[in-house]
């Protein structure tokens, strides 16, 4: 096995492997907010613990995504052109995609 | 017009295992070309589902016949997802964003318990290609939809080989059961025909295009 194999199958403990935000200004709260999210994810959403709609780690998240959208807009990715098609899904997640004839 | 794909691949992982995986799938070393994720919006919808909307990055590998007239950029990608906690569906759409004319490529994945096996899960992926470019977009799609098929079949080994480190004693003997494919409507050109109407199209594109073009190939997320 060569070592970057070694490097991505060391992703179990603390020192697992994890992609960066597309701006290293972000990456602190991508990955404070990673961690919360997935702690949250598997111990309380999956086991359908959650009782509200609120998610722990939302105050994090508006931060960070704050900080990522700032990131797109000077590299001139613009977010209307990402959430235009993609807004009008209905939320059910059975969407009838438009492209499908 | 436009391309469409499909096909069908079973895991054997359970289903919760597979949606904790999802979120930690990059990095993988199948997926190298995928540079960055990040999370934009999330939210509980309808009680029991989980949708969330995920903005990522990868290199813009440009096919052989375009290297000369391509800039080699990132594109990035939108992922939007639902989980389904009571149902167990994961449904996920992918798609490019920017770049569009070029060509755009859209993916659908519909993650299911394996009825006859509840500890499997199956995935059913759908991709849509098409390219707006007039007068070379049949190339530039069947491009795209050879990109396609290559790309889901790496996608699927980097899933596993992150299902594998995440659940080591799990049964993973077969991982990745079976798989699948269909393309539709049918791709009745034979490779050289392709790799010839691709030729042709880079030719027109390269005298056409005073503007920058960046060939959007690895329009999807997994691939």
């Amino acid at each position: 096995m060569s070592d970057s194999e070694n490097d991505f199958n060391n992703i179990n403990g603390n020192n697992r492997k994890v992609l960066d935000s597309l701006d290293p200004s972000c990456n602190e709260l991508k990955h404070a907010y990673d961690t919360c999210f997935n702690g949250w994810f598997d111990d309380t959403f999956l086991k359908g613990e959650h009782k509200t709609k609120e998610i722990p780690c939302d105050a994090l998240l508006q931060i960070y995504s704050a900080c990522v959208k700032t990131a797109l807009k000077a590299r001139k990715i613009e977010l209307d052109d990402l959430s235009s098609e993609m807004n009008n899904n209905n939320t059910s997640g059975d969407r009838n995609d438009k492209r499908v004839e | 017009m436009g391309k469409y794909y499909e096909n069908c691949s079973t895991f054997a992982y359970s289903w919760e295992q597979i949606v904790t995986a999802f979120w930690k799938r990059y990095p993988n070393p199948f997926s190298t070309h995928v540079l960055s994720e990040d999370t934009l919006n999330r939210e509980i919808i309808q009680g029991n589902t989980l949708f969330t909307r995920r903005i990522l990055t990868k290199t813009n590998r440009v096919p052989k016949w375009g290297e000369r007239f391509v800039k080699s950029t990132t594109v990035a990608i939108v992922e939007e997802s639902y989980v389904d906690r009571k149902t167990k569906i994961l449904t996920t759409y992918t798609r490019n964003i920017g770049l569009n004319r070029i060509m755009s490529v859209t993916e659908k994945v519909i993650y299911t318990p394996d009825p006859s096996n509840p500890g499997h899960t199956v995935a059913n992926r759908m991709a849509w290609i098409d390219s707006q470019m007039y007068g070379f977009r049949r190339a530039i799609e069947a491009f795209g939809l050879e990109r396609f098929r290559t790309n889901s079949a790496r996608a699927s080994a980097g899933f596993v080989h992150i299902l594998q480190i995440l659940y080591p004693n799990y049964q993973n003997k077969l991982a990745l059961m079976s798989l699948h494919a269909s393309s539709v409507p049918s791709f009745d050109e034979t490779k050289e025909k392709f790799k010839e109407k691709a030729k042709k199209a880079a030719g027109e594109i390269a005298r056409q295009s005073a503007e920058k073009i960046s060939l959007v190939s690895n329009a999807n997320v997994d691939s």
